[in-house]
């Protein structure tokens, strides 16, 4: 009985597996493998009503020698406000700010409780298998605080009885990369082990327009960085599709920070260090029609921040203990609910903080994904949290898909949802300026898009979306000098809307033996200001601090047997530097190309990429006087050795 | 055969795309060629490292204020943080804080007549006689010494503590220790040179973090400190006898929560006004402070002030939220507004042309 609906459930969900997955990621899912278990998982994944995107599996493979900053700001809508190759890098999604982007890995928020943000250069692509943004309310369906979104990284197991991988990344300005993924299967057990090692000098030349207009050439100095890591995961499969899992992420990154070029610079004077451990270890267990996921996770960050001039030595422990419990069951075949409670408990100790601070943030949550009709699915969801013994409002989202078209292929789709997001430890304990009378800030989000899926027989297929979205946060905090005191506090002041529409497109088109892929995205993101603080102010309907209104992104890739040609090219909006628009850093235009081949020999397998990064070396600034380094590039060689 | 040519079409429109621009650099839409003449020039700051100071100038017989005089003339940033300006034997000297130097310009166009480098973070220039000036540093320990004929530091005054502020009377100049930041050295005195040695003689014990001196008509010096970045002290107002080097009044602020900062006078030297959130104003031979202030902030935030001699005018930025063009508002000495102007970011600093 329990197969036959396993194999009714595989019948009904192969073609939209495939059309979602398989078309664009043939080569590299599993899907095929799938066991019933995977199929039936998958029928319990309430994502129906929801607006996510998962990164393509061979952008996956052709950055994977970059940092999530890397990726995302060339492949996606999210705006990456980076200082420059290794240098902070933050998100910003749907115009919030680079706290309103969680980051989970496998379901565990990964954003320092001291900053709210994650810098995006410190994680490395390598060590993530699937990628997949949540926009806007969205992403309440696993926590609270994505005000714009989050993004979702997830680690798998791999099927293959042993894998070998080794790749030695060479680029400009003395880039090397090691990179080492050792995995095997024995029974029930298996395990995955990635190690990576990557140096740069980052001594590119720059034209430096602080010094006149005629901008002479210079070499950026202090810019050089040092990372490594260990990404250790085990599982054992007590029963088909259970599966007890541990994964351990050691990491340490080193970099001098350099001077914004408009300053008088000094040799080395300010450093970062960062120690990382994150550790996750979790229980799946399927019993009749339900789901249980049971995880613990710890993570103790150091960073440790030197300037020797201003004699700051900024050291921070923050460690983070969480336990999650969800449980998810198909009370038919339409119907799913679930419910979970998560308890996030965070500890920092910091010499910039009076003592230890440490918070509690207690979340249960109930949902139902149903298909009411073969055309109208329905995603329900109530968060309610408390932190530290404050009761926070309740969180509801709500989010529906409705099939114009009988064949399912044009869908509308709408989501509306409240969510908040918590000051961060810094914004109530730093001291000086520390406010530990902030509130929380409180966001109301609606949006509304259109699906639209065409295939023609096998050699062509097109998928395109066109969303609408809207946000209201109020209490935005911000931190300003205080008149009185003179140091800079935080307050609840802004009120701020964000509001645009997305587009992307994703077309296959199969000629003879040649594959192209076409993928492309738009954003329009007007995130807008809307409380003036005195009668002088003039920011009010003013674009949010370097919050771009356009941005686009596009590539083009070609395979024929073994090889692969791709073009990308991106562009980032004019972004203003002042709150009231009167300063702003030009729109700029990037184009990337890639060549790669793959020679393989029996179970063996060779293979060789380059790639060229700004292409037509575009002189360009993300941050004001933070220099970027023009064309660029870089050559992988890797070898595989697959025994399945 | 249709696909084919819509990607093909797509790949032209992607490379036709990718042309070279040549603007990449921070644009500032504000910035304006000006007219000099009878007016005032400001100092505005900009954001620590991010090199959006700028120069504004107002013309009292145009009524206009130029923004971004620098910029627009010379084509590159001023710098980082420009803290102050002078105008010395027909040159302008902008001291640049963060980027450690002095751009002297040309009064008449803006135009760049010299960049002088050397310094790690120069804060203000008083000029000792038509050859020399001293040049106060935030982050050493030495008053640097700067020949006005050649633009170029000849010798360096050791103080062992970071200087700021500066005023002459005789041969003797007193000298602000308004930080400890970078130079670990109590911030609580007032160092008195000697400019025909150019050696530093004494030290009046003030406030912690004097701010800004001036001189009354009876040669007293009166030193405004703000009582410590992280509030550590109670601000201070000091009047001291120029010739003992006593301090002859000491008058303590309210509480240690408060900031005062931007002492001035008038042409008589009469009367100190200075901020204190409002604006207040007090005779020389108070012996108190003020209970009422001249002038209310109201939801402004006032941050720098400076008085035209000739028919003491008070010049006083709001500088809103730190990050947008803040506003110079002109008071008459009675405390009512006659104009507001707007400037860049974060105005504070005011030097008006003889």
């Amino acid at each position: 009985m329990k197969h036959r609906l396993i194999y009714g459930f595989i019948l009904l969900n192969l073609q939209l597996v495939l059309l979602i997955e398989g078309v664009y990621c043939q080569k590299l899912i599993d899907t095929l493998m799938i066991e019933g278990i995977t199929v039936y998982e998958k029928r319990l994944n309430p994502l129906q009503g929801l607006k996510t995107s998962k990164i393509d599996s061979l952008v996956l493979q052709k950055q994977i020698g970059a940092s999530l900053s890397d990726l995302l700001s060339a492949h996606t809508s999210v705006f990456m406000k980076t200082y420059g190759q290794g240098g902070l890098s933050t998100a910003s999604f749907r115009g919030t700010s680079a706290s309103h982007t969680p980051v989970l890995w496998n379901d565990v928020a990964i954003n320092s409780p001291m900053f709210s943000q994650l810098d995006f250069s410190m994680l490395p692509v390598f060590f993530m298998d699937d990628i997949k943004l949540m926009f806007g309310g969205s992403s309440l369906i696993n926590n609270s605080g994505g005000l714009g979104g989050s993004i979702n990284i997830e680690n798998k197991s791999s099927p293959d009885k042993l894998k070998i991988s080794y790749m030695q990344q060479i680029g400009s300005f003395s880039a090397y990369g090691s990179y080492l993924d050792v995995g095997f299967r024995s029974g029930k057990f298996s395990s995955r082990s990635r190690l990576m090692y990557l140096t740069v000098a980052n001594d590119f030349s720059f034209k430096n327009n602080a010094a006149g207009s005629e901008a002479p050439l210079e070499i950026r100095k202090d810019a050089d960085y040092l990372q490594y890591g260990l990404l250790q995961e085990l599982y054992f499969q007590t029963k088909p599709g259970d599966e007890l899992g541990l994964k351990l992420w050691f990491q340490q990154n080193d970099r001098d920070i350099p001077q914004p070029i408009v300053v008088l610079p000094i040799d080395k004077n300010e450093q970062q260090k960062n120690s990382l451990f994150r550790g996750i270890t979790n229980w799946k267990h399927y019993k009749g029609k339900g789901k249980l996921e049971a995880s613990m996770a710890y993570i103790y960050d150091i960073l440790n921040y030197t300037n020797k001039v201003a004699f700051i030595n900024s050291d921070n422990h923050s460690q983070t203990i969480a336990g999650n419990l969800k449980y998810r069951y198909a009370v038919s075949e339409k119907t799913t609910i679930n419910a979970g409670i998560t308890n996030d408990y965070f500890l920092v100790n910091s010499n910039n903080y009076l003592g230890i601070k440490t918070r509690n943030q207690l979340s249960v949550f109930v949902g139902t994904t149903s298909e009411i009709t073969s055309r109208l699915a329905v995603n329900a969801v109530v968060r309610k949290e408390i932190t530290d013994n404050v009761f926070q409002p309740f969180l509801p989202s709500l989010g529906i898909d409705y099939h114009l078209l009988k064949n399912n292929s044009l869908t509308l789709k709408a989501h509306i949802s409240k969510n908040y997001h918590l000051p961060s430890l810094n914004d109530l304990y730093w001291s000086p300026g520390g406010n530990p009378e902030l509130k929380p800030e409180d966001g109301f989000s609606t949006e509304g898009g259109v699906t639209y899926e065409l295939k023609m027989k096998r050699h062509f297929s097109l998928n395109t979306e066109m969303t609408y979205f809207y946000t209201h946060i109020t209490d935005w905090i911000l931190w300003q000098p205080d008149p009185v005191f003179r140091y800079w506090t935080p307050l609840n002041l802004k009120e701020v809307t964000s509001q645009g529409v997305e587009w992307n497109a994703k077309i296959v088109y199969q000629l003879k033996n040649v594959i192209f892929r076409f993928n492309a995205t738009y954003a329009y993101t007007s995130a807008l200001n809307l409380k003036p603080i005195n009668q002088n102010d003039e920011t009010t309907n003013k674009q949010l601090l370097y919050t771009p209104m356009h941005s686009y992104n596009a590539g083009l890739r070609a395979e024929w047997k073994h090889y692969f040609i791709a073009f990308s090219n991106h562009l980032a909006g004019k972004r203003f530097t002042n709150t009231s628009n009167t300063r702003y850093m030009p729109a700029y235009q990037l184009a990337d190309f890639s060549l790669g081949m793959q020679f393989p020999v029996k179970i063996h397998s060779f293979s060789v990429q380059l790639n060229v990064n700004n292409l037509f070396d575009i002189d360009y600034q993300t941050i004001a006087w933070q220099p970027m380094p023009g064309r660029n590039m870089e050559i992988r060689l890797k070898y595989n050795f697959t025994k399945k | 055969m249709k696909l084919r040519n819509i990607h093909i079409i797509m790949l032209v429109l992607l490379l036709l795309s990718c042309s070279k621009d040549k603007e990449f650099g921070e644009v500032n839409t504000e910035n304006t060629n000006y007219i000099f003449g009878k007016g005032v020039f400001i100092v505005n700051e900009g954001n620590y490292s991010n090199g959006n100071g700028s120069v504004s100038f107002y013309n009292f017989y145009t009524n206009k204020i130029y923004n971004g005089i620098f910029d627009a003339v010379n084509k590159r940033p001023i710098g980082d943080v420009p803290v102050s300006i002078e105008i010395i034997n027909g040159l302008v000297y902008i001291l640049v804080n963060n980027s450690g130097k002095i751009e002297v310009v040309n009064p008449d166009n803006f135009k760049s007549v010299k960049t002088i480098s050397g310094f790690t973070s120069p804060r203000f220039i008083l000029p000792i006689n038509n050859t020399k000036a001293y040049v106060s540093d935030l982050r050493s320990n030495y008053i640097s010494v700067l020949d006005l004929q050649t633009n170029t530091i000849t010798k360096q005054i050791y103080c062992g503590k970071s200087t700021d502020r500066m005023l002459k009377y005789n041969n003797k100049v007193f000298v602000c220790n308004w930080s400890e930041y970078y130079v670990k050295a109590p911030n609580n005195t007032v160092q008195v040179i000697d400019c025909d040695l150019d050696m530093l003689i004494d030290s009046v014990k003030v406030g912690k973090e004097p701010n800004s001196m001036v001189l009354d008509k009876q040669n007293r010096l009166w030193v405004l400190s703000s009582g410590g970045y992280n509030n550590e002290e109670i601000p201070e107002l000091n009047c001291v006898n120029t010739t003992s080097l006593q301090v002859e009044k000491k008058i303590l602020f309210a509480s240690k929560y408060l900031s005062p900062v931007s002492l001035c006078t008038n042409q008589s030297r009469d009367s100190l006004w200075f901020i204190n959130n409002h604006i207040f104003c007090m005779c020389i031979n108070d012996n108190q402070l003020p209970a009422v202030p001249l002038i209310y902030k109201k939801n402004r935030l006032f941050y720098s002030m400076e008085i035209y001699a000739p028919n003491s005018e008070l010049y006083i930025s709001d500088a809103i939220d730190y990050n947008q063009n803040g506003y110079v508002y002109r008071f008459t000495r009675n405390g009512s507004v006659i104009d507001s102007l707007r400037a860049g970011i974060i105005p504070g600093y005011f030097c008006f042309t003889k």
